[in-house]
């Protein structure tokens, strides 16, 4: 039994099952193969293990020693150095299989007695122990060495693995001698494992070493296996080829990982005998290998090469270079493949696009703006050079990209503007103007949001010019009628005295891309126009261009039609303006070929020019589109857009630019001018009541019952319209008295009208109004939320979402982004409807009607509205003070008066009001709330007294009752004699807890309503 | 008037509201803070001797729990639990000021979801949110007095006392308003009676209510049990009242001397028994806060709520709270009205009619 149940033994199932244990337990392969190279255990436990190593062994003892206990030795420790081996052992793998058998059965007695030594003297340490040496032994040099060292040592070695695997392995040995097979299944199966992670042959393996196992040491089970395996073979054309595949595979794994492995490949080897001349052709056997494997071979490869490396095995060079042949992909590269520029070019443009995500890329854009415009930023020349190898890449290639990264799919929606109407309206509306207005406005508005790129400052800005809430609010409101919609018609007029329609409908009729262009963002058109002056046409804006076309924008829109038709006829190149910070390129390149054309279209295009520097770039964009691309596509990325416009500024002739720049400067001028001579303030007091009324109403207010609060607020709002666009501000006002003064107010009044447009992200111009808007949303949150913090939770969350949808690139930074948020929650936290709406519709419009005009006057005094909102305080700080500054100055100064005014309009709610005014006046309005208490009338039925007596009978107060009473004209504080804002919930619980008046909200900290006290 | 739209029909102020400090009898470290109407069932409860006790009180080993200290007169079980939520939060609580909070957040660390995570409770921590939260401005102005039971809490309280008397913890706000502190150690070591600081009542502690003695671990009622669970103490008050306005001698307002039609408004009277005065509710109210400034020395005052003064008719001491409570009992309270005058019909047998 010994020498034949031994040669079996050794053969299949012993040795296999204790490396597997081996391996196995090892966790590490590399262990589990240092434990098995230390071989000596595994020959005692299964014969099988003595036949791996001892197969390798063999070679090198066959090649060196004939001995059989040396052969055991070093057959651990020769299994060690299989990996350099394996080759020879392959060639040599029939004498092998031959002499394994002779030298297993031999072995097999003398192991043995050595395994039980093994396991007296080393129990666990044995292991340890021979996991040191197996790396050494996969090197090669290590093991001979312990060969020599080694057998004096080996007898133990052997003893301690016998120790912790003989016992099982015994069993198993018995168990295994019956089923050779299974074991040996089992047995190889744990060794491919281990292999696997090397590169997809490793499931080949698996099958082989059964059949082997199987199969004594004929070459026959080796064709068998090549047979099993030969499904990933047979792509080979020889099953030579698959077993030798395997055979390179396995000693690669083997060496890489363990050395249990190298002996199945060993073994493999054996049987395969000739791997060696197959392992040249492992690399096309990879490739050979099915797709559906491709992928698994790939990563397989590449952890062999890993694995390899780590190794540093000479079999595993050549699997080495199997990885380098197969590019190994993550599956973010896989998933992100598509939004891959596939040409070089795409490459350029691929690392721009990043570029663009990254606050570094927007800086880097914004810095080559500044750099274009007379502000250099700080790394003008870097940006530039990269801009420009950007462009010259991106020009040719990026109409291929259909798929936006999710980014720049972001910004494009952000972008996007959104008309609102029923299908009719739009359809009857020339959607072509409207689109036009959009682009206009987005240009002109935007043109500092549009730089998406810009992101960080102009974020910033739109913030800073939410904060400015009066403005932006007032516009908001203001563009819109008391029904809430948008003042359209003036916008129809606007389009057909400009002829508009005109440029529209050519643009219509080149291509359907022209229109969606023009619907695209203001970024989109701004990355249009960069991508004109380049010559790189992109074609994803298409998907991006959806936007509806919303007031502002159409309001800019008219004016960059107008400015479109003269910049076509003009100049097709994109002006860009070197002067105009990076933010405001777009409105500033728009301006100079806009002036031509606004100038001569324009009524009053001086006057109104101020809106228009920031349509002008959006005109020259659709000019791009019209002229150059009809299939424009949007760029891969705004930033690189704004690059290419950039680029194309700084490329563009001089000549171009320089008229542009005169024109701009002009118009710019000019803005100034209108800026500097706001239109008169109409003359409110004058007005009948009716007038009055009808004049809150068209900003969007409810009616208020005191006259002086209706002038009041009539006044900040038209300081808010003249503020944001001095032409307009009179119009805001104007609008509803003045209708039928000149071309001039009627494109006011569109520009109103479409100012009540839901772009947010254009707010940029706005931006002023945007941090108004936002700090009064904050106030407002913190002001009048309680009420709705359980509801405003939700409702917060909802918010800064859409606020950072709405300005997505402006989300750039995180500030911005938070500071956006904020005040949206806050809005959503306002307990009314009516404050929210008016919130929001007063951000809606605000945008637009400010951004116009205040990018105009802007403009004029600096580069672009959009810096001067966000930073604009260094950058331009006479604008800054005059749009920006100026909201915020109402908001400081006039914070009084506002809030009165807010006070006295019924509708506002305290969201609105609290804004404005808190701090300073909190301690003014918490007399008059004591005071309206105090003095109310008492009452006359004990059940229903009133809330001085509630209050003096510790009545818990319900604030939003007593708010509301507060608020209530003629009971509250307006009996008072209190003029600020009403007061909020917020203020009113601050004045309970000074009074120490117990106070709770009308609904539980659950949302129930309340059953007792 | 929009104030009615309460469809919550008020009650009158509780006959008792406390907020309690429990502490452990084995394990002092323990403490635990509550509210409730009923101390001595709320105990019971606590203790495991009644069903409904709170499981952080529910360790067999920290039983039993005794109720050190409690603070009493809330005028609403929204009141109490603002109080209780408060002490139990003294670093979130806005009712403290942001500077004293702070100092209480300063060593907390923070849970998973990012709160604060509750200071633990110290005695010498929550007697000092307590003095703090006495004194503050949203419950400076309640008719609140603090019970101790216990010596050694009440003598941390007074070294509290100290500090803020130096550090004016909130105290300070309310000018020479501050807390009646009760104590009743039940031990005739203790003080019985109290060092009331500002105030002059201490009447509520006395043994002599007897109604709810349930279980009267000592000699007869003290401590919490000792504690006027109904409108016993005020019933002569309620009495005095109900004769008036049986008889209607109400007459005219003390304070503006307007003619007062019964039923056709709030009318608050004197509580001193030997004293009729009637008057409207603001106009006691404001009457009391001109002698409020008048004894702080402050040109003006824009609260609302008086704390105490003196009736204008009898110049002795009123307590608004008791007025109140009278005066929402009186309006609010019908059947408690009834209840407390059967008993006072068997003994004085003298108002068949309640209202």
């Amino acid at each position: 039994m010994a020498h034949n149940d031994t040669i079996d033994i050794i053969s299949s199932s012993p040795e296999f099952p204790d490396i597997s244990v081996l391996v196995a337990k090892a966790a590490s392969k590399k262990s589990a193969l240092r434990t098995g190279s230390n071989a000596t255990p595994i020959p005692s436990d299964a014969v099988g293990l003595g036949t791996f190593t001892s197969a390798a062994s063999i070679w090198h003892l066959s090649q060196v020693m004939d001995e059989e206990k040396p052969t055991k030795n070093s057959s651990s420790r020769p299994a060690k150095e299989t990996p350099a081996i394996a080759t020879s052992v392959s060639t040599v793998a029939v004498e092998v299989s031959a002499t394994t058998t002779t030298a297993v059965s031999e072995e097999k007695p003398g192991k043995k007695p050595r395994k039980p030594r093994k396991k007296k003297d080393e129990t666990t340490a044995a292991v340890d122990e021979n996991a040191p040496p197996k790396p050494p032994a996969r090197r090669g040099r290590p093991p001979k060495q312990k060969d020599v060292e080694g057998q004096p040592a080996l007898p133990k070695s052997k003893a301690t693995k016998p120790a912790a695997k003989p016992r099982a392995s015994r069993k198993k040995a018995e168990t295994v001698s019956k089923h050779f097979a299974a074991s040996a299944h089992a047995s190889t199966a744990d060794p491919p494992e281990e292999p696997s992670k090397n590169p997809a042959a490793s499931k080949p393996p698996k099958p082989i070493p059964v059949q082997n196992i199987d199969e004594p040491v004929d070459l026959e089970p080796a064709a068998r296996r090549r047979l099993d395996w030969t499904p990933p073979p047979d792509d080979r054309p020889p099953p030579a080829a698959g077993n030798s595949s395997v055979v390179k595979e396995l000693p690669s794994s083997t060496t890489a990982h363990t050395e249990p492995p190298v002996a199945f490949g060993k073994l493999l080897d054996t049987y395969g005998c000739e791997p060696e001349t197959i392992q040249p052709s492992e690399g096309t056997k990879g490739n050979v290998l099915g797709k559906r494997k491709l992928i698994e071979m790939v990563a397989t490869t590449t952890t062999t090469n890993t694995a390899t490396d780590k190794l540093t095995s000479p079999e595993t060079s050549p699997t080495k270079p199997k990885a380098p042949k197969k590019k190994p992909r993550t599956i973010t590269d896989l998933a992100t493949a598509a939004y891959r520029i596939q040409d070089p070019v795409d490459d350029s443009i691929s690392t721009v696009a990043p570029k663009q995500d990254t606050l570094l890329g927007y800086i880097d854009v914004e810095d080559e703006d500044a750099a274009v415009k007379p502000g250099g930023a700080k790394t003008k020349a870097v940006s530039k050079k990269p801009a420009k190898a950007r462009v010259s890449k991106k020009k040719p290639e990026p109409r291929k990209q259909l798929l936006l990264s999710p980014h720049s799919a972001l910004r494009q929606v952000s972008g996007q503007n959104f008309v609102f109407g029923t299908s009719s309206q739009l359809v009857t509306e020339d959607t072509d103007l409207l689109r036009a207005l959009h682009e206009s406005m987005k240009t002109a508005g935007n043109a500092q949001e549009s730089d998406p790129f810009m992101s960080s400052p102009v974020k910033f800005s739109n913030i800073a010019s939410r904060s400015k809430m009066g403005n932006n609010k007032l516009w908001r409101v203001g563009a819109r009628d008391e029904d809430g919609d948008l003042l359209d018609l003036e916008i129809f007029d606007l389009t057909e005295a400009v002829e508009v329609p005109e440029d529209v409908v050519q643009q219509a009729d080149k291509p359907a891309v022209d229109v969606p262009e023009r619907e695209a963002s203001p970024r989109k058109q701004v990355e249009r126009e960069a991508e004109r002056a380049i010559g790189i046409f992109s074609s994803d804006p298409v998907a991006t261009e959806r936007l509806t076309i919303t007031g502002p924008e159409t309001l800019i829109s008219t004016l960059s039609i107008k400015g479109k038709e003269s910049v076509r006829r003009t100049t097709k190149s994109p002006p860009p303006n070197p002067v105009a910070p990076p933010r405001e390129r777009t409105p500033q390149r728009a301006r100079p070929p806009s002036r031509d054309s606004l100038s001569s279209r324009l009524r009053s295009p001086q006057t109104e020019t101020s809106p228009r520097p920031t349509t002008p770039p959006r005109v020259s964009a659709v000019l791009d589109l019209d002229y150059d691309f009809d299939d424009y596509e949007p760029p891969p990325s705004n930033q690189e857009h704004y690059q290419l416009l950039e680029q194309s500024q700084k490329t563009s002739p001089s000549k171009t630019q320089q008229r542009k720049q005169q024109q701009q400067q002009q118009q710019q001028q000019q803005q100034q001018q209108k800026k500097r001579d706001p239109p008169p303030r109409p003359k409110y007091e004058v007005f009948t009541d009716a007038q009055l009324s009808r004049e809150i109403a068209s900003y969007g207010f409810k009616p208020i019952k005191k006259r002086a609060a209706m002038i009041r607020l009539l006044e900040q709002c038209w300081e808010s319209k003249t503020g944001a666009a001095t032409g307009k501000s009179t119009g805001l006002g104007d609008n509803t008295l003045q209708e039928g003064t000149g071309s001039l107010e009627p494109a006011h009044r569109s520009i109103n009208s479409v100012a009540v447009s839901p772009d947010r992200g254009r707010g940029q111009t706005i931006q002023g109004a945007h941090m108004q808007e936002a700090r009064a949303g904050i106030k407002m949150a913190a002001s009048a939320t309680k009420r709705p913090r359980k509801k405003a939770a939700v409702a917060s969350a909802s918010a800064p979402r859409t606020s950072t949808m709405e300005n997505p690139p402006k989300a750039a930074t995180a500030a911005s982004t938070s500071t956006t948020t904020a005040p949206l929650p806050a809005l959503s936290a306002s307990t009314s409807k009516r404050q929210r709406r008016t919130s929001l519709s007063s951000i809606r419009p605000r945008p637009p009607i400010l951004e116009i005009p205040d990018s105009d006057i802007d403009i004029s005094d600096s580069d672009p509205f959009a810096s001067s909102p966000p930073v604009s305080s260094p950058d331009a700080s006479p604008p800054a003070s005059q749009l920006f500054s100026t909201p915020e100055k109402h908001h400081q100064d006039h914070k009084h008066d506002l809030a009165a005014e807010m006070s006295l309009i019924t509708d506002c709610e305290e969201s609105l009001l609290d804004m404005t005014s808190r701090t300073p006046s909190e301690a003014d309005l918490f007399k008059h709330i004591t005071e309206a208490i105090t003095t109310a009338p008492r009452t006359t039925n004990p059940s229903e007294p009133s809330w001085h007596e509630k209050i003096l009978m510790y009545d818990p107060i319900i604030l939003e009752e007593l708010t509301a009473w507060l608020n209530t004209a003629g009971k509250g504080l307006d009996r008072v004699g209190w003029e600020g804002c009403e007061a909020g919930t917020e203020e009113v619980r601050r004045w309970c807890e000074s009074k120490g008046v117990g106070w709770v909200w009308r609904e539980g900290n659950r949302g129930q309503v309340r059953k007792r006290f | 008037m929009s104030t009615t739209t309460t469809q919550i029909q008020p009650k009158p102020i509780p006959a008792l509201y406390t907020v309690y400090i429990l502490r452990s009898q084995p394990r002092h470290a323990s403490l635990y803070i509550g509210s409730t109407p009923h101390p001595p069932r709320r105990l019971s409860q606590h203790n495991g001797l009644a069903k409904g006790g709170a499981y952080r009180t529910s360790k067999i080993s920290l039983r039993p729990w005794n109720m050190v200290c409690l603070v009493s007169g809330f005028p609403s079980m929204i009141a109490a639990l603002k109080f209780e939520w408060a002490l139990n939060n003294p670093h979130k609580s806005l009712h403290i000021p942001a500077e004293k909070r702070a100092e209480a957040v300063k060593g907390l660390g923070r849970r998973k979801t990012g709160h604060l995570k509750r200071p633990r409770k110290s005695l010498v921590g929550v007697m000092e949110a307590l003095r703090m939260l006495v004194g503050v401005r949203s419950f400076g102005r309640w008719p609140l007095r603090v019970h101790f039971f216990e010596e050694d809490v009440w003598r941390v309280w007074e070294r509290g006392g100290w500090k803020a008397k130096s550090g004016g913890g909130g105290v300070g706000e309310l000018g020479d308003l501050k807390v009646e502190v009760v104590t009743d150690f039940g031990s005739p070591t203790a003080p019985q009676g109290a060092g009331v600081i500002g105030m002059g009542e201490e009447a509520e502690n006395d043994p002599h209510d007897d109604d709810d003695g349930d279980d009267a671990q000592d000699e007869n009622k003290h401590g919490i049990y000792a504690l006027p669970l109904d409108y016993a103490p005020i019933k002569d008050y309620v009495a005095k009242s109900q004769e008036i306005w049986e008889f209607e001698r109400q007459g005219s307002c003390v304070v503006c001397k307007e003619a007062m039609v019964a039923g056709r408004g709030l009318y608050a009277i004197c509580p001193n028994t030997s004293c009729e005065a009637v008057g409207h509710l603001d106009c006691w109210s404001r009457c009391l806060l001109k002698q409020e400034t008048r004894r702080m020395k402050i040109d003006e005052g824009d609260e609302i709520l008086p704390v105490k003064g003196e009736c204008p008719k009898c110049h002795g001491e009123v307590l608004w709270g008791d007025m109140m409570k009278e005066l929402t009992l009186r309006i609010r309270g019908q059947a408690e009205v009834e209840k407390l005058l059967k008993k006072k019909k068997r003994r004085r047998a003298a108002k068949g009619k309640e209202k």
